[in-house]
Formats: structure tokens, sequence, C-alpha cells
């Protein structure tokens, strides 16, 4: 049995252009999920009792929200989210209209990464900071996001992978992609073929993403 | 240099409010090194974090160098807060940042020129001793380096104060000794304000002008350190001045002398004798010995230092006749020693 028969149902032209759309809306994705989740994140841990601007009401607020979009599941999300992007995206369907609740979805759960790295912060370099005469914003830029880099970056890194997660289901609204062709052909026609080399280039892209953001973790990391 | 008027502090735990620092009244000289010492909890690390007003006192008045801190609004405290150096405990240095970074932190967070920011790290770097590690990152260093690499830091933008918030309590005996000796140098060199606060007397004893003793968040006792350490006024001054007392005189010495017959005891005195700064090395002893029919014997005694004095202390048999005695002792006052008749 030749290589071509035994994945007859592989049209690898399918494959790489799936391809080519998981890595678009992951890519995009998260660098949406990064300028939302970030500060998010640092305000949640500045707004917070015994911190810098501790104020309740914002922190009670910023918390509820994030703790709301985090209990939806995404699938769910996606469809409650399809107004709201048609109004960003302009359309509904299609890669695209995939991005805001891939975003809105991760942001939260990304800001709560950036939340716990920030709280790792020795209280006592911002007390330094403030000693010195520091600003808050110098102890944000200065102090906050340096100290807790490496504890971001794991972060971004986990966040990817839960993204490349989150596209497979995008296939509901006609989002494409890898798992959306593991669904379609994979599950729905009983190709096992196709299933089986999706599920391999997803596993290989996962591996790729969290060994790239490991070796920036331990590049970063001076502890 | 530094005054502070009638600080109080309470914090608000579980809605019960607790004091911490109930009415403190203290001024430190320009240039003087001033130490703080209590036990933990008694509120020293509130005092001297009113100092910079990292804690926001409940009432009362901080002014460092005439100008009143609490009055100051928040953009005017963080340039005041440039003129105050300050260490710590566990150091505080960014982990991320080599130490050349760490040294140049709060003159970036000044907004100095690159050049003049170069120029000020260096020099430090030279001061502490630690160019060879310019490029390396803290947790490369020693617990003694790393406390250097602070001391950099908190005089890169040139403060009038430094304040030190037990900057030797996480050291070991030497290298608590070393930098001891680097702050004790930047006292003399630059003139600089010294506040530090410290559990451990031999801090005090080391490097301190004056102390004050802070117990249950009030100052109970304060004064030149030779002072303190030969008049303790309270208890508590007391516990702290023997903690480095190696002057561990053995009472079993004056039992002896209780034994005696009656007229055997008269002809017998024993004094304690405690000498500080320059009498320590003159023959005052041998002086009074010559003016007066008495014969002195040794039973115990010590010299050590308190900073830069030398303090020494004796306990003396005076042997003779009781008025000729009492004579001596007298002459020994009138030249400047403290004289306690033990028996």
């Amino acid at each position: 049995m030749d290589f071509n028969a035994l994945f007859a149902n592989v049209d690898w032209t399918d494959i790489w252009k799936a391809c080519g759309e998981t890595l678009y809306m992951v890519g995009l994705s998260t660098l949406f999920t990064a300028l939302i989740g970030l500060p998010l994140g640092i305000l949640v841990v500045l707004t917070s009792p015994g911190h810098l601007l501790q104020n309740r009401p914002v922190f009670g607020l910023l918390s509820f929200i994030i703790n709301i979009f985090r209990s939806i599941p995404f699938i769910i999300l996606m469809i409650m989210l399809i107004p709201l992007t048609q109004i960003l995206v302009g359309t509904s369907i299609g890669v695209s209209a995939a991005i805001p609740p891939l975003v809105i979805g991760s942001a939260p759960f990304f800001a709560r990464l950036v939340e716990v790295s920030l709280r790792e912060v020795d209280k006592g370099v911002i007390e330094m900071a403030q000693s010195m005469g520091a600003t808050t914003w110098q102890i944000i830029a200065r102090v906050l996001l340096p100290e807790a880099r490496s504890g971001i970056i794991a972060g971004i890194t986990i966040t990817i992978v839960a993204l490349v997660g989150y596209t497979a289901m995008a296939g509901v609204i006609g989002g494409g992609g890898l798992g959306d062709l593991a669904i379609r052909f994979g599950y729905q026609r009983f190709q096992t073929d196709v299933m089986l080399v999706t599920t391999v280039i997803m596993i290989l892209l996962v591996q790729v993403f969290q060994s790239v953001g490991d070796r920036f973790v331990r590049y970063f990391n001076r502890k | 240099m530094i005054t502070l008027q009638n600080v109080r502090k309470d914090y608000l735990v579980d809605k019960k409010s607790i004091t911490a620092l109930k009415k403190i009244d203290l001024t430190i000289e320009r240039g003087e090194i001033f130490g703080i010492i209590g036990h933990s909890g008694a509120g020293k690390s509130t005092l001297i974090r009113c100092i910079n007003l990292l804690e926001q006192p409940t009432s009362g008045s901080v002014i460092v160098d005439g100008k009143d801190l609490t009055q100051l609004s928040q953009g005017d405290l963080q340039r005041a807060r440039h003129e105050i150096g300050m260490i710590f405990q566990h150091f505080n240095l960014l982990a991320s940042a080599t130490i050349y970074e760490n040294i140049a932190f709060p003159l970036r967070l000044a907004k100095r020129p690159a050049a003049a920011i170069d120029r000020k790290v260096r020099e430090l770097l030279d001061l502490v001793g630690l160019t060879d590690h310019a490029t390396k990152y803290p947790s490369q260093l020693s617990g003694g380096q790393k406390q250097r690499v602070g001391i950099a830091r908190a005089l890169a933008n040139d403060p009038k104060v430094l304040l030190c918030d037990e900057a030797t309590s996480a050291l070991d005996p030497m290298t608590t000794q070393s930098i001891l000796k680097l702050l004790a140098d930047i006292n003399k060199t630059l003139g600089l304000t010294i506040v530090l606060i410290t559990h451990e007397m031999h801090v005090i004893r080391e490097i301190c002008d004056r102390v004050g003793v802070i117990d249950e968040g009030e100052i109970v006792e304060v004064g030149p350190v030779a002072e303190v350490f030969l008049k303790p006024q309270q208890k508590i001054t007391q516990e702290f001045v023997e903690q480095v007392s190696d002057f561990d005189f053995p009472e079993e010495l004056l039992a002896q002398y209780l034994r005696m017959p009656e007229a055997e005891r008269a002809r017998h005195q024993v004094v304690q004798v405690s000498f500080l700064g320059d009498t320590t090395f003159q023959p005052v002893m041998f002086q009074v010995l010559q003016e007066h029919p008495v014969q002195f014997n040794i039973l115990h005694g010590t010299i050590s230092r308190i900073k830069d004095t030398p303090f020494g202390r004796l306990v003396l048999e005076i042997t003779g006749d009781p008025g000729a005695a009492q004579k001596a002792v007298q002459n020994l006052q009138e030249r400047g020693l403290q004289v306690e008749v033990l028996l």
C-alpha cells in the first residue's frame, strides 16, 4: 500500500489552506488578546486592595466581567457575539469573523494570567521604587512589567495554545482552519486519515509554540 | 535635618484600629548617624517609613530638610523623595535588571541625561567596589554585594538623607561589619545624614552617634550612644545594652568579701569604674594610687569601643583605710571616671 492510498481522502491543498487559516486566526487574536488582556490584568492588580491604585468598586467590576466571560463556553460565546462581530468586522461568517469572539474569549483568560504574574512581583521592590520617587506609571513600566516579564511570556504561550484549541470551533461560523477540517471531514464523513493529518499538524503547532515560548521564558528569567 | 512632630500612626486591621506609633517627637541632626533600636513590633519599621512617607502618618508632621512632607502634593513628594535614599533588609533589587541598571534605576526615574547617568553609575560602582560585576544580575551576587548595590542605588541621586531599614539583619557578621564600615565611610565623606533601624545593639555601638530606643510605639530614651551605653535609664535599654556587653562580671566574686570578718571587710571596697574616651588611655589609676595610701587590685575588666570612642570598665578591689579609700574614689570621679560602689 503506497502513501497516497493510505491518505486517499487527504486533499493537501485544503490542508495547507486550513493551516494558513488557523495561523491567521491564532496570530491576529493573540495580538488583540495581548493588547486587551495586558492592560486589563495590570488594572486588576493595581486596583486590588492594598495596591497602588486600590479601588474596590473598579476592582470588583473588572473581576466580575472577567469571570463572566471566563465562564461562558466558547462555542456559546461565539454565537452570542454574532451581532458584535457584525459591527466590528462587517460580517458574521468567515475567518475574520472568528477573531472578535476568539479575542473576547481569551483576553479575560490572559488577563488572569497577567494578574498572577504581576502579583508575584516582590512587594518590597515596588516599595523601593516608591521610596525613590517613582510615579505609578514608572512603577508599571520600569518595575512591574520587567519583573513579571517571564511570567507574562509564559502566559502568552499558554494563551496561544488555548487559542489553537478555540479555533477548532470557529468552523461553526465558517471560520475554517484545521479544527474545522477535522470536524467536517474527519468526524462527520468518517475520513480517519483527514482526522489524523489535521490532528498531527495541530499537535506539531502546539509543540512549536510551546517550545519557542519556553525558550523566551528561560532567556528572560533572571531569578 | 529631620524633625518628627507629634507623629501618630494607626492601622485599621479587621476594622479595629491598632496604634503603631503613639506620639513621636524626634529631631535628627544634619550629618549624624542616628540609630533607632527596638524589638520587632515596637514600631521602628513604621517609624522609618514615616520619614519618607511610605507610611502616611495619621497625624503629625514630618519635616525633612525644611520641607513638611505631609503637606506636599503627590508630585512634589515624589521629587522630595529623590533627596531621601533608602536601603532595605532584603535589598529589593530588580531581579530582571543588571547591577548597572539597578544603580541607574533612580537616575532614570529622575529622567537624567544618558551621559550623566553613565558617569554617575560608574562612579558609584567604584565607590561600593562592584565595578567588575556591572553586567551581572542580582541572583549572581552574595548578600553583602547585593546590599552594596542597594547602597549605590540609594546614593545615585545624591540624597541628603539615607534611611536604612534593617540593612544588615539578613547578613552574616563579617559582611555586616563591611557594610557598616561602608555606611560610616559615606557618612564621613559625603556628610550624609543616616537614619537606621535595627534590633541589634552592636550595630548601634558600631556606627551610631545617637540612639533612640523605641518600645510599643514610643521613643522611651534618646541620647548619645556612649551615654546610653553607660547609663541606660529604661529597663528595655538595659536589656539592649546587655546584648552586646562583653562585661560579664561574676557575682560570686563579691561573695567572698561578704564572708570576711567585719574588721577585715572595712578595709576592702569593691567598685566598678567606667572610662570613656581619652581617659581610657591615661594612667589615671596610677596617678590616684600615688596620691592616696591605698592599693588597687583588678578583679575583672574589659576595654571596647563605642563607634570611635574607646570605652573601658573595670571592677577594682580597693584595699586600705576606709577614709583613704573614699578619697581615692572621689579623686577617680574628679578625673572624669564613673565610679559605682558595689560593696
